[in-house]
């Protein structure tokens, strides 16, 4: 398939360890890469700035729209405001709890089912693979859900967060596609003949292999949760156990209400002066976990890393 | 040699058999694989049932949370109302499929929806593909580390703030868009209100957005490639650009492979969130969907409208289900890659 | 895939309904003004004035609260203790954040402990469209608390849940158990008509919220004073002058650098209530009003044509804001604020708020300086303020008792002892208040009852920032203290619909009123109305920036086609039939 790689493997050892010598092509495609990304980080950056820069600033210097890239009249008063609400730093800690324990759990789940989905050669797998892709399709819908979960009686505890979405199909499949490449056939058949199970294998040879898919499910679930609101909003009616999005999203969305309706210019302009005061300090607080989080899984994607694990 | 540094990125397709050979109860008929001839189905499952148990747990997984629910279809069917509960309230057969249907608005916003997902998907599939390549290749490992904590942030920034931030910036008399388009003498437009502009605008930001985000799942997918087969190839006197074409790409096209058919299989659907936010007067001829009609029916009812919002759920459904299987198929034909 | 799946899921959410939600209050007589409210009879009713069915009398009247001349509303009285032994109730609320913890909110046991009934709440988060998904499930599983708190059921959803038996009819208690309710109803004569389903039962507990200024708010403009005296003109009196006022700011570039908005509007806001009311009496979305008893729309006369030309060329001569129906409220207050000098000479808005940040301490803060302007006179001498008699005022919903509930006549006394005027104070503002002193005067210039001691944002934790029944009748909103010192935009803003609007507004018969919908002619209506607010913005919105021509007959006619294709009539005659039910 590739030219490297029906590279006799001498010639393949050769190479390690021989100094590295762009050539003038290279140059010149490593001088534009870098460019292109350069670029593109600035524009990424520049929202990302202006939102923390936002955060800092006097609130009504940002509606005035004053605040372009650095803040305006420097002030923390966001920040203290939001350890004035109980619910937002109770709901805090709620969401790291969330996010660690559901992409733990779904992490696991997801790995225990797209194994053996890999494996080629075992009966049932075209219909079980259906099974799960179907779900993908067709859901049953709130009502019903909501049910189930309420028969289950998982309702108002911290299980309702954590259980209904502790498996994503999306990931199942990814995660199995992983394995088929990385996980060859011949590997499966060397552990057969040094008589390792199924299980054996899994544990000792597939998961030491699988750091960076690992790294990336738990990522994938832990943000999922982050960012997800809805399951709080219909499982849960204790507020001690409601997560930051519910709180964002009252904040970013209630707010938004039609002010001809509002039959109390006062209290609309107090969730203004909320909004105004809390919107940007919320969104800061709400990114700082995950990119405390990303170095962490980043430092699997290392260029061979699965080959080193084997070898060590 | 490891067996895996044997491995070429990108064979994986040979590892599996045709789905197409075996019948829907999954009885094997023909062969599984030629080194293994004659050996009875029942032996090989009892053989494999450690891989059974672990699949047990996602399984009754399946069943609890994703199939016992799935009766709830049938609201479609019914006039549903929360009081009288699934079974107790009356059939309406296929009513609300045809109200959907014979809508008014029911071509645009079919038309609406495949246009933007269909322009999203072109668009911006291949983007995070060129990112994650390009953070790879590179050699300084400060820089690839922190353009890769940088792109994937605005994942994080809530959909409201990216859409309040494309207002300024397209704004007709501040907006640094309006005074670009000024410097050669155009404008200035109200470019949020060019229904024309919709498609582009919220394509080109959700790039912006989720690229980074995206890349990830290629990244992972790269470090499958062994070094070796870069050195060999430099040995060889491969540019950069060949390695990046020969040995990277191919480690992540089964991924890509995947994740376009479900893509496809979800072709009536959008971010709904966002176009609900970029939706104004002026581009509803392009900006109306399926998701915000459901949403403004439902803003519009004075009593909740189940059965209906269910009914375009099944039909969008069922749309997408075919679709990804043709999609499948296709894929397995040409691309050697498939879901199952 | 994942995130589609959760769009899905979202989607299915709001497809919950809230129809008009926070509008789904109605008052009752002439320009919201009391009917039949002489003198003082209000604070001296009591159980005497009730069937002899009462089962329960009213407390003394507190002594030192002074109330003005003519005063109808609540009246402070000592709240007795509704049970000796020991209930609960279980009640859904919405969770807030000034609101904070209901079980540990201040006025939660303020009132606990004067009516010795406990509640056990249950918080469902999120947007209000949020909150009636989970009510919804919550009802479909049959996990059902003895009663909803502040939640919004539309008329329509009431009369449904409660004709199948959910809702309890709260009808058969008032006049043994809700005496202040009884007083309340008595007051606003028409609140019957306006909270019964056309069962004649009433499925929750009415309660009366009667915001004076809301009664414009969809009709409100505001001019920039200081540019008018800086061009050397009057405050504009007909759609011609108006239109002079703009060219005149436009030219004299008062913004600087020729960034001047001679007139703003932005997307959350409708753009056709203020000026439209020049040509035709149209209350804004759904465009519904009553001729002679019969019910038409607006948005298909040939007035509303002139309407729109007569728009269209205020916009095509760069008068208004090119991103009039694009701007968010973001943009319009980054507009209305911009740092040095202002840069908007008027603004189709509700209220300052919309498009200016509110100083009530700056004496000269810019706010101040624009002042609402009345509806201006068109061509054809129509001037109407579109007047909201029947959306605000008396409305439903506040507090539902379901089945669930073993002691309902204990829930409706509870609900019943918060429309007695502590019991509304402190369940708006905590303990923030004070009762006036003789001689201090209200927002209507009378004698003040009360005021309230802090006017920033609120204490956390401390009220029900009004999810709970109460009767903050007209005269009740109005006799806030206001202190001189420390100017509330309260003030300004009732004199100036008095002054503005009032005068101008449209007879009562013309407004169409709030109607219940049985199921199946919901469905209809959602459709159909969901069709036509799309049609009638789109086209209104290009005819207005000129992507569609208002002068050509072709454009028109093909909008006028298009309505009509898709099924003005049946809408028409829907809503004709649920009128004719509201008034049987």
């Amino acid at each position: 398939m590739t030219t490297a790689g029906t590279l006799p493997p001498d010639e393949q050892r050769l190479a390690v360890g021989s100094p590295i010598q762009d050539t003038r092509g290279d140059k010149i495609a490593l001088a534009c890469i870098y460019t292109a990304l350069g670029l593109f980080c600035l524009a990424v950056l520049y929202p990302l700035v202006y939102v923390i820069s936002a955060s800092v600033s006097n609130t009504s210097k940002v509606s005035a729209g004053e605040v372009w890239l650095w803040p305006v009249g420097f002030t923390l008063d966001a920040y203290k405001a939001i350890f004035d609400y109980d619910a937002i730093v109770s709901s805090f800690g709620n969401s790291v709890y969330y996010a660690v324990a559901g992409a733990v759990v779904a992490t696991i789940l997801t790995l225990l089912a797209a194994y053996p989905l890999s494996r080629k050669g075992l009966p049932g797998k075209g219909l079980i693979m259906a099974l799960f892709v179907f779900t993908m399709m067709f859901s049953g819908g709130l009502i019903p859900t909501y049910l189930v979960v309420d028969q289950l009686g998982l309702l108002n505890t911290r299980w309702a967060m954590i259980l209904p979405t502790a498996l994503a199909v999306w990931n199942v499949i990814i995660t199995r596609t992983y394995f088929m490449v990385t996980i060859p056939e011949e590997l499966v058949e060397a552990g057969k003949v040094d008589g390792c199970s199924d299980f054996g294998f899994f544990w000792r040879i597939v998961l030491p292999l699988s750091k960076p898919i690992i790294a990336v499910n738990l990522l994938f679930y832990a943000v999922a949760q982050w960012n997800s609101f809805f399951n709080a909003l219909i499982y849960l009616t204790n507020e001690h156990l409601f997560p930051l999005q519910v709180v964002l999203r009252q904040i970013l969305i209630q707010s938004r209400v039609d002010p001809s309706q509002m039959p109390d210019t006062s209290k609309l302009a107090q969730l203004k002066e909320l909004q105004q005061q809390l919107k940007y300090s919320l969104i800061v607080i709400g990114m700082i976990p995950p990119l405390l989080v990303y170095p962490f899984v980043q430092k699997h994607f290392v260029k061979g890393a699965m080959i080193g694990s084997l070898k060590g | 040699m490891t067996a895996s540094t044997e491995t070429r990125a990108g064979d994986r397709p040979a590892t599996q058999p045709p789905a197409g050979r075996r019948s829907p109860n999954g009885h094997q008929k023909g062969r599984v694989k030629a080194s293994k001839p004659s050996v009875r189905l029942g032996l090989r499952m009892r053989r494999n049932w450690q891989l059974y148990a672990m699949l047990a747990l996602p399984l009754i997984w399946l069943a609890i949370f994703a199939y016992w629910p799935m009766y709830g279809v049938i609201i479609a069917f019914k006039d549903y109302n929360v009081v009288s509960g699934i079974w107790g309230s009356p059939w309406a057969g296929f009513k609300h499929f045809d109200r959907f249907i014979e809508s008014y608005q029911f071509w645009k916003l079919i038309r609406n929806t495949v246009y933007l997902h269909v322009y999203e998907l072109v668009a911006t599939f291949p983007l995070p593909i060129i990112l994650a390549l390009c953070l790879n290749t590179i050699r300084k490992k400060w820089f690839s580390r922190s353009a890769q904590l940088i792109t994937y942030a605005p994942h994080f920034i809530s959909t409201v703030v990216v859409v309040g931030l494309v207002v300024v910036l397209t704004n007709p008399n501040t907006g640094v868009a309006n005074k670009f388009i000024g410097l050669f003498g155009f404008g200035p437009v109200d470019i949020m209100g060019d229904a024309g502009m919709f498609r582009h605008i919220y394509v080109w930001s959700g790039a912006w957005q989720t690229m980074g985000f995206a890349a990830i799942i290629y990244l992972a997918a790269l470090t499958s490639v062994p070094p070796e087969l870069h050195e060999a190839a430099i040995v060889d006197g491969a540019s950069r650009l060949r390695r990046m074409w020969h040995i990277d790409l191919p480690a992540i096209v089964p991924v890509a492979v995947i994740l376009l058919i479900l893509n496809i299989g979800s072709i009536l659907s959008v971010g709904f969130e966002k176009v609900l936010l970029m939706q104004n007067n002026l581009n509803l001829d392009t900006a109306e969907v399926i998701d915000t009609y459901v949403y403004k029916i439902g803003l519009a009812s004075a009593v909740p409208q189940f059965s209906y919002a269910t009914a375009i759920g099944l039909f969008r459904s069922v749309i997408g289900l075919v679709l990804l299987v043709l999609a499948n198929t296709f894929a397995r034909r040409f691309a050697k890659s498939s879901l199952w | 895939m994942r995130n589609n799946d959760v769009n899905a899921r979202a989607g299915l959410s709001r497809r919950s309904l809230l129809k008009g939600t926070l509008g789904v209050t109605a008052a009752a007589a002439g320009g919201g003004l009391l009917a039949g409210c002489s003198g003082s009879t209000s604070a001296e009713t009591g159980p005497s004035a009730a069937p002899a069915a009462a089962k329960v009398t009213l407390g003394t009247k507190t002594a030192g609260v002074v109330y003005p001349d003519g005063y109808v509303g609540p009246v402070a009285r000592e709240l007795k203790p509704i049970t000796t032994e020991k209930v609960t109730f279980k009640i859904v609320v919405p969770q807030d954040l000034t609101v904070g913890d209901w079980k540990t909110n201040a006025f939660t046991k303020w009132l606990e402990q004067k009516t010795g009934v406990h509640i056990e709440w249950n918080q469902v988060g999120g947007t209000v469209d949020d909150v009636m998904t989970k009510v919804n499930a919550m009802i479909a599983a049959g996990d059902i608390p003895d009663a909803f708190m502040g939640i919004e059921f539309t008329r329509s959803q009431l009369f449904l849940y409660g004709q199948q038996g959910l809702f309890t009819d709260v009808n058969q208690y008032i006049d043994g158990y809700a005496l202040n309710l009884q007083q309340a109803m008595k007051d606003y004569p028409d609140a019957r008509k306006l909270v019964q389903a056309p069962d004649k039962k009433i499925y929750s507990f009415p309660h009366v919220n009667d915001c004076y200024h809301c009664r414009a708010s969809n009709g409100r403009a505001y001019l920039n004073t200081d540019w008018i005296k800086e061009v050397g003109l009057d405050l504009p009196k007909t759609t011609e002058e108006f239109a002079e006022v703009l060219r005149a700011f436009k030219k004299a570039d008062l913004g600087g650098n020729g960034r001047t908005i001679p007139f703003c509007g932005y997307k959350e806001a409708p753009f056709d209530t203020y000026l439209m009311n020049s040509f035709l009496y149209t209350p804004g979305d759904p465009w519904l009003v009553v001729n002679d008893g019969k019910v038409d729309v607006t948005f298909d006369k040939d007035e509303w044509r002139e309407g729109v030309k007569y728009i269209h060329g205020l916009y095509a001569e760069g008068l208004i804001n090119k991103d009039v129906f694009t701007a968010d409220q973001d943009q319009m207050l980054r507009y209305g604020n911009s740092p040095g000098k202002p840069i908007v000479g008027g603004a189709r808005a509700t209220y300052w708020g919309a498009f200016l940040d509110i100083d009530q301490k700056d004496p000269n803060a810019r706010w101040r300086k624009y002042v609402a302007l009345p509806p201006l006179e068109g061509p054809n001498k129509v001037r109407y303020a579109a007047w909201n008699y029947l959306g605000v005022g008396v409305g439903v919903a506040k507090l539902v008792i379901t089945k669930k509930c073993a002691k309902p006549e204990l829930l409706v006394q509870w609900a019943d002892a918060q429309l007695e005027l502590e019991a509304i104070l402190r369940g708006y503002s905590g303990s923030n208040f004070a009762w006036a002193k003789k001689g201090e005067l209200g927002i209507n210039g009378k004698q003040a009852v009360y005021g309230y001691t802090q006017t920033e944002i609120a204490e956390k934790n401390v009220n029900w920032y009004q999810f709970n029944p109460m009767y903050r009748s007209q005269d009740f909103r109005l006799a806030e203290r206001v202190n001189p010192k420390d100017l509330t935009f309260e003030s300004p803003l009732y004199q100036q619909t008095a002054d503005s609007y009032f005068p101008h507004k449209q007879p009562q018969e013309m407004q169409f009123p709030p109607v219940t919908l049985d199921q199946d002619q919901a469905a209809q209506e959602a459709e159909l109305k969901t069709n036509l607010t799309s049609e009638v913005n789109l086209s209104f919105s290009k005819f207005v920036t000129g992507q569609l021509d208002p002068n050509d007959d072709a454009a028109w006619n093909d909008y006028k086609d298009r309505v009509e294709k898709i099924g003005v009539k049946t809408y028409l005659d829907l809503e004709q039939a649920a009128y004719e039910t509201y008034n049987s």
